[in-house]
């Protein structure tokens, strides 16, 4: 486990010591950032792996990235790949603390330096720590961006340098910890002072002697020691006239398989504390790899370390699939944790249900379509609302109003708009499609996935809910599915004809459950929804400035939307036929002629008779103003005139 | 064979000496079996002829005991040099680690010990091993002979060393280079074990 003490026990190493742990306690100004100049081996990595420990105790759970640079820019370059480049910057501008190792390989990366130029810059303005690390000091370091040297120059740089006899008698000491008797105090005292240039070469050194003890019947003798890792002046400073090498060639040559040996197992462990640093930079948990780590005699390594590869590369592809099927599935913990593969992989198997498809609302009925007026503008404002809070202020919304008075058309309007709120998938049919939907489904398993289906929706709305009536199975899996809908707080909508209070055939759970939420009317439309409709009608012609035309349209009676669009589609449709504008006159010769019928039609093709003011013909008529109207009796103007 | 088993905690080495015949090849084997502790090494199994010359293979198997928590084993063979013998040259290098290419220095046998050479790599191919894959020593055995009689480690070296492996002189009659060889090849077997299976 690293730890501060290591460095407190060398004076020249207090002052990056405290640096460091100020950063690990957060305490006082970041220093935004932190960079450690230390030669090789002098203990950087030693360093930032006592930060990363320390926070992590202190805040469990907070993200600490701790990354060399390459692992860095391979995580960058990772994430652009699978369009992922805004969260991987994400994470990293936003974790608790970053900690770069190697810092002088940014070099080597030059697509990346704008990145780790804006990860110093958004963590300096938000005020969070970054510590880096390099062997080769600010002002030397060549090939990166300008942005990157200010930055760092304008951060605080301590030194570090290799450890004095003490700390380096203390670390070897620590190395020694789970295996105290593994050497003689004298040997591993000498090593100490043997004059390596750096504390690998100390660590290595003890490593050999380690595994060479343990081959060995004989305790190690502290010159023996300094003669087999080939300390400098070795043999000058071995009191003891040391046996020639001819007479124990044996001995010497397994020495030398000895420290190959425990090179190449520690090889193997550099190689998973890579692989730690690299998966756990990218956010997985590594606790598999951790466990090899601190085991000493670790199983299959190899092994291991592929099958962990295996999973995270299958993790990876998995949280991009379920990212791509439920946006709200990707940031899942078990994405993140390869000892959650199974569980992540059922995710995914529901997120694929989910996004299996479903009965989307109407493209051509659109949410800005929508005309409101004095009559419409209660189901108008709750549809608002909706749409600003799905699945919070009224679910469900349960529309009822005579036929054709555009409770579809808001149903499918408010189905789009969710949709383009990001609420997805919104589930927009007719109950006659949802109960022939119940009553396809031939066993329980499909039952079961028919349910996954539809649980997971973001909205349900369901028009025409009074034709369930007489549809027992329906109601039941409906009564159901809004009971889990409600649980989730997905928003759902339906409309009726029928009062609620009026349905008959209905399962009276199901009624309680929609009666819990918002009942709006919608009733047939008045002037100024009428108007508004007629306008979006005459808006692609040649009569869309026609404001005459319009307001006789709208004052038309007409108790639904649906026949204000029938009377408009009739006065285009002759005006198309007679190759003329639409005009008021042509409009009220149009309806007119059909409300009065086949009377009206033959006096004025017989020559018509009137008042006995003459009618110029409808074609010169331009302005109601200048309109004659004409009538066969009196009783047919009062007609009009009530109109 | 498996250079390394994690779950039994086993490293088994399998080297092979090669060369043409009377080149040294036991003789190495007998020196090293000579300075081996009893308790490390096994019985050496050697088939000679009345003549001396090896007609199946030399076995040596050296047990270094447990070294960083994994027994560690050798097993030393050498194969017969005459040219007939190819057959049992084959069965000896299936599987091995690495090889320990024994070159008589003498110059009236440098023919010889092209033969060999090329028979080795021919060899390792039938077995779809290529050789710049194989741990390879070069030793130049009998450099202890008068000067005029073999070739300089570097005329060898032009000859034989063209891939730059390592190469030691030697007498493995006296033991010089015997197990200076020894350490080489192992060095290089052992190297394989990290470089074995990449981390992608």
């Amino acid at each position: 486990m690293s730890s501060f003490e290591t460095f407190l026990l060398d004076p020249a190493n207090r002052a990056a010591a405290a640096a460091a742990r100020a950063v690990a306690d957060a305490s006082g100004v970041p220093f935004a950032p932190l960079v450690v100049v230390g030669p090789a081996g002098s203990g950087k990595t030693e360093l930032l792996h006592a930060i990363a420990t320390q926070v992590r105790e202190s805040h469990p759970g907070a993200p600490v990235e701790l990354l060399t640079l390459d692992a860095l820019a391979e995580r960058y370059r990772s994430a652009l790949l699978v369009a992922r480049g805004e969260a991987c910057r994400a994470e990293l501008f936003g974790a608790e603390l970053v900690l770069l190792d190697d810092f002088e390989r940014l070099a080597r990366h030059p697509d990346c330096q704008g990145f780790v130029a804006d990860l110093l810059d958004a963590r300096r303005a938000a005020g969070r720590d970054v510590v880096v690390t390099t062997a080769i000091p600010v002002d030397q370091l060549l090939g990166l961006d300008p942005r990157v040297v200010r930055r760092l120059v304008e951060g605080t740089t301590v030194t570090l340098s290799l450890p004095g006899p003490e700390a380096r008698l203390a670390i070897l000491r620590r190395r020694l910890a789970d295996t105290p008797d593994a050497l003689p105090d004298p040997v591993v005292r000498a090593v100490a002072d043997a004059g390596f240039p750096s504390m690998r070469d100390y660590t290595g050194a003890l490593a050999r002697l380690v595994a060479f003890q343990e081959a060995s019947a004989l305790p190690l003798s502290a010159s023996d020691a300094m003669l087999l890792v080939g300390a400098p002046g070795a043999m000058l400073a071995s009191p003891v006239p040391v046996e020639a090498p001819e007479a124990d060639e044996f001995g010497s040559f397994l020495s030398e398989v000895s420290a190959s040996l425990s090179e190449q197992v520690d090889r193997w462990r550099r190689r998973i504390g890579e692989a730690v640093l690299k998966w756990g930079g990218e956010g997985l948990n590594t606790r598999r790899l951790e466990a090899l780590l601190a085991d000493d005699t670790p199983g299959d390594p190899e092994t291991t370390l592929t099958a962990f590869e295996a999973d995270a590369q299958e993790l990876r592809v998995l949280a991009q699939e379920a990212a791509e099927l439920a946006p709200d599935l990707a940031g899942a913990q078990v994405f993140r944790d390869p000892d959650q593969l199974p569980a992540a992989r059922a995710l995914v198997a529901q997120a694929r249900q989910r996004g299996s498809p479903l009965s989307a609302p109407l493209s051509q009925y659109r949410w800005e379509d929508l005309a409101e007026g004095p009559s419409s503008r209660l189901p108008m404002l709750a549809a608002r609302d909706i749409i600003a809070e799905p699945g919070r202020r009224y679910s469900p919304l349960i529309v009822v109003g005579p036929a054709g008075t555009g409770k579809t058309h808001l149903l499918h309007g408010l189905g789009n708009a969710l949709v383009q709120r990001g609420i997805a998938p919104a589930a927009c049919l007719g109950t006659h499609a949802f109960a022939a939907e119940v009553a396809a489904l031939a066993d329980a398993e499909e039952l079961g996935e028919w349910r996954l289906h539809y649980r997971w929706v973001g909205a349900l709305l369901l028009d025409d809910l009074h034709l369930l009536a007489g549809s027992p199975r329906a109601q039941e899996e409906l009564q159901l599915l809004v009971g889990e809908l409600l649980e989730g707080g997905r928003q759902m909508v339906f409309t009726s004809t029928v009062p609620l209070e009026e349905l008959v055939g209905f399962d009276i759970r199901l009624l309680d459950r929609l009666q819990g939420g918002l009942v709006v009317e919608l009733p047939p439309p008045d002037r100024e929804v009428r108007l508004a409709v007629v306008k979006r009608l005459l808006e692609s012609t040649a009569a869309a400035q026609d404001a005459a035309l319009a307001d006789y349209l709208a004052g038309r009676p007409a108790d639904s939307v649906r026949a204000v669009q029938g009377m408009v589609q009739r006065v285009l449709g002759q005006a198309l036929a007679q190759q003329v504008v639409p005009s008021p006159a042509l409009a009220r010769e149009v309806l007119e002629a059909i409300e009065l019928g086949p009377v009206r039609a033959a006096r004025r093709s017989g020559g018509a008779r009137s008042s006995g003011i003459l009618s110029p013909g409808m074609g010169l008529v331009k302005s109601p103003e200048k309109m004659i109207e004409s009538w066969p009796g009196i009783a047919d103007r009062l007609i009009a005139e009530l109109r | 064979m498996p250079l390394v088993n994690f779950t039994t905690r086993e490293i088994t080495c399998k080297l092979v000496y090669y060369g043409p015949g009377r080149c040294g090849k036991t003789t190495n084997l007998l020196y090293i079996h000579g300075r081996v502790p009893e308790q490390r090494r096994g019985n050496m199994v050697s088939l000679a002829t009345q003549s001396d010359r090896t007609l199946f293979f030399d076995f040596l198997p050296l047990e270094l005991g447990m070294i960083s928590g994994f027994t560690t084993r050798f097993q030393l063979y050498t194969v017969p040099g005459q040219v007939y013998y190819n057959a049992t040259r084959r069965l000896v290098l299936q599987g091995a680690d690495g090889v320990v290419f024994v070159v008589d220095s003498q110059a009236r046998r440098f023919d010889d010990n092209l033969e060999s050479f090329q028979n080795l790599q021919e060899n390792l191919l039938d077995q779809g091993v290529d050789i710049r894959n194989l741990p390879l020593v070069l030793q130049y055995n009998k450099q202890d002979l008068p000067p005029d009689l073999i070739l300089a480690p570097a005329e060898l070296d032009d000859a034989f060393n063209f891939r730059g492996v390592p190469s030691l002189p030697a007498d493995a009659l006296h033991g010089t280079g015997v197990f200076e060889t020894l350490k080489s090849l192992s060095a290089l077997v052992l190297q394989r074990l990290a470089a074995r299976a990449p981390v992608p």
